[in-house]
């Protein structure tokens, strides 16, 4: 710039001094055709050698640039990249806690989203091996895997594999020497290290023999059918992945652009490379980058023992708890039930042998527990009861028990209150008799009262007496011979009679009946006794002859003893009679 | 991890392969150097608390019938001279061998090995020779395949040379 000015300073002495050399003629002619650019240059060399202004200049421009160059390729991202990385490091490096902050709000659903795709895919893997270990298909794999004494997962690996990487070299290519190496998981791999030099040395070897130019070097290996290495050159080192199966071309892609960013960034450090490979650690994400792999889409039906499986286990499940609940709900509701129950009680009950088991009391009049299992839906074979029998001194058993020894007739309705027994209707005179003896011995019961109990044969018997004794047989004046016009008379006393013995042999009770004869006042008293006596007699042998059995029939006359009142005529023929009179002996 | 190729050479049936054979990571069978001309085995050797592994690139022994290929020395940093003690002729190739990676490579770490000193009794190269090879290379050791003899010596002296540079 100094050297610059100082021409031109040179050039303007030229200008202006007189009796110039040739030089300075030439000079003078420049300054005269190019003298307006020169100022214009002058001024853009000082703007380009002022920092201050030149970095104004560049930041006007800056964004339209990289954003041009960015539509263009993806150089200026390769080219900040390890400037970021640095930048990253040591912003970790320093303080932790500000990238933490900045990055928490993508950290979340990376993580829920990383968890969910190998989620996916060990379900994937699930699907996979269910529908590959209970096929067809995978017998006949299991047949190939014996035969070929592969393992059974190689095989299936061979089938559904389009391909896999299955390891990654990047080799110095000057030295032959491993600079980085990656594995697909789980395989293993034999000393890289030599491998690799045996790689370069192939390289050099098919180079020599077959090769023209520099840039022909051996690109692809095919080993078998199963496997192929591709290599992909690149100025200081090449790439060179192990793929089992048949790569797309589009992968050839991915290689070349893989090398071009390693280059990019450590170009410096390839070309010095002198042994030492800890720098290049750091491309082991990168070669992981190519560790791709892709199988055989497989069809879309679902494998039926994936869902099939725990469907059958759900809904057994889901039925063996519907039915250990209502099995339990029923038991429990029965157990309540019989707890209830009057005239039973649970001394012991649960589960036993597969079946239930209830111990206890019992009072013989209890309902049957059977019954009620039957009632709840509990097979009563599966209830096994050992009951103890035993009296319940509740109010109703007692008057069960009372009902059960008595056995009333459906008119007598009978209750029991605070130890008394009480009846009401109609019952028959025997039934109340032995009713009265038996409840003497029932439990429980300290009295008894049945007066509201009606005695119906008692008053069916006093009916009949009274319309017995107040029967009347006429007989003629001063005769025992009947009066003529009686028969209906006599055929109703006689079927009274009938009926009151019969009535008294239902009672057992003795009934005697008494045909008392009557006179007028007529004629002596002997006389009229004598005569009453023989009227009495006289009916009863009428009687007899009308199969009248006399046991149980007293004669008797009383003259004119028991005359009416009156003296009217009427009555004098009522004394000339026989009445009636039933007398019981035992009181009623 | 510090890692170095180191090229083996020397006329055929040296011991070049036998030599090392004892004290190497192998993977690759002696049929390579017949068919692809090297076969490539790995020794590790600790120098202080530092690994250092050396990647040894047996090159096929050097005949009227077979040149050892130029392009397999490349990126070498040292090479192994191996000598049949029993063999002058083996001097010869060795000097040529040497020559060759010299006009490759330049003046790389080197040393010479003298192997199948436990059969000197049958030797016939000049001990003279021999005395003038120990004058003008400063490396020379005497080895034998078969006791181990200078085995070590061999790859040590290798490796001073070698960190020296690094």
């Amino acid at each position: 710039m100094d050297k610059h000015r100082d021409s031109t300073v040179w050039h303007s002495n030229g200008i202006t001094g007189a009796g110039s050399s040739p030089d300075e003629g030439i000079g003078e002619l420049r300054d005269l055709l190019l003298g307006p650019e020169k100022e214009k240059i002058e001024q853009i060399s000082q703007r380009y050698n002022n920092p201050d202004q030149f970095a104004r200049d560049v930041s006007r421009i800056l964004a339209e640039a990289i954003k041009i160059r960015d539509a263009k390729d993806d150089r200026i991202a390769r080219a900040i990249a390890p400037s970021m990385e640095k930048i990253l490091h040591q912003s970790v490096k320093k303080n932790p806690a500000a990238l933490a902050n900045a990055i928490y709000p993508v950290l979340g659903p990376a993580i829920r989203k990383a968890i969910s795709t190998a989620i996916l895919g060990m379900m994937q893997s699930l699907n996979h091996l269910l529908n590959n270990s209970f096929s067809l298909q995978s017998l006949r794999w299991r047949y190939e895997a014996i035969k070929t004494k592969k393992s059974f997962a190689e095989v299936v690996l061979l089938h559904t594999l389009i391909y896999q990487v299955e390891q990654v070299f990047f080799i110095h290519r000057k030295t032959g020497l491993m600079l980085a190496h990656v594995l697909a998981n789980g395989d293993k791999s034999k000393d890289p290290d030599l491998v690799s030099g045996m790689l370069s040395a192939i390289q050099d070897f098919v180079h020599d023999s077959f090769g023209g130019e520099d840039e022909d070097l051996l690109d692809t290996l095919r080993i078998g059918n199963s496997r192929t290495v591709w290599v992909e050159q690149g100025p200081f080192a090449f790439l060179a992945v192990v793929i089992r199966g048949t790569p797309p071309m589009e992968f050839r892609e991915d290689l070349r652009e893989t090398v071009e960013t390693i280059h990019l960034q450590n170009a410096e450090e390839m070309e010095q490379f002198n042994g030492d490979t800890t720098p290049f650690l750091r491309l082991v994400p990168v070669l992981e980058s190519c560790l791709q792999f892709k199988v055989k889409e497989t069809t879309k039906k679902k494998s039926v023992f994936l869902w099939l499986v725990p469907m059958v286990l759900i809904i057994g499940l889901c039925f063996w708890g519907i039915v250990h609940y209502q099995r339990m709900s029923r038991w429990h509701n029965f157990m309540q039930e019989l707890r209830s129950a009057s005239g039973i009680t649970i001394t012991e009950a649960g589960r036993r042998s597969g079946g239930y088991h209830i111990a206890g009391l019992k009072d013989p009049l209890a309902a049957d527990p059977a019954t009620l299992s039957d009632r709840f839906g509990m097979p009563s074979e599966s209830v096994t009861y050992h009951w103890t029998p035993y009296l319940s001194m509740s109010d109703n058993f007692i008057l069960a028990r009372a009902i059960d020894a008595l056995e009333p007739p459906t008119s007598v309705e009978i209750n029991y209150t605070d130890g008394k027994l009480t009846g009401k209707g109609f019952a028959g005179h025997r039934w109340i008799r032995t009713a009265m003896g038996i409840v003497k011995v029932i439990p429980g019961i300290s009295a008894v009262d049945f007066q509201s109990i009606v005695d119906m044969d008692t008053v069916k018997f006093n009916q009949l007496r009274d319309r017995l004794e107040s029967k009347i047989v006429y007989f003629m004046e001063n005769s025992k011979r009947l009066l003529p016009g009686q028969e209906e008379n006599i055929k109703d006393i006689l079927t009274i009679i009938q009926e009151i013995r019969h009535l008294g042999r239902a009672m057992e009770v003795p009934v005697n009946i008494m045909f008392i004869g009557h006179t007028d006042s007529k004629g002596s008293a002997d006389y009229n006794l004598a005569l009453s006596r023989e009227r009495a007699a006289q009916l009863l042998n009428f009687l007899t002859d009308l199969h009248i059995s006399p046991v149980g029939i007293t004669v008797l006359g009383i003259g004119e003893s028991t005359p009416t009142d009156s003296d009217d005529l009427r009555y004098e023929k009522i004394n000339r009679s026989v009445t009636f009179e039933v007398v019981v002996n035992d009181a009623m | 991890m510090i890692k170095k190729k180191i090229c083996m050479l020397g006329a055929f049936a040296v011991g070049k392969t036998s030599l090392v054979q004892r004290y190497v990571n192998s993977i690759f069978s002696d049929r390579y150097q017949t068919t692809v001309g090297v076969k490539i085995d790995k020794k590790t050797i600790c120098i202080g608390t530092r690994k250092l592994d050396l990647i040894l690139w047996d090159l096929n022994g050097e005949d009227e019938f077979q040149e050892v290929r130029v392009s397999y020395l490349r990126g070498a940093s040292g090479c192994l001279y191996v000598i049949d003690g029993t063999r002058t002729a083996t001097v010869t190739t060795v000097l040529k061998l040497e020559k060759r990676v010299i006009e490759n490579l330049g003046n790389i770490p080197s040393v010479f090995a003298l192997n199948k000193i436990d059969l000197s009794d049958q030797g016939e190269i000049d001990t003279q020779l021999i005395a003038q090879l120990e004058d003008n290379r400063g490396e020379f050791v005497r080895t034998s395949a078969k006791t181990g003899q200078g085995v070590e010596t061999v790859f040590q002296r290798l490796v001073q040379q070698i960190m020296a540079e690094h």
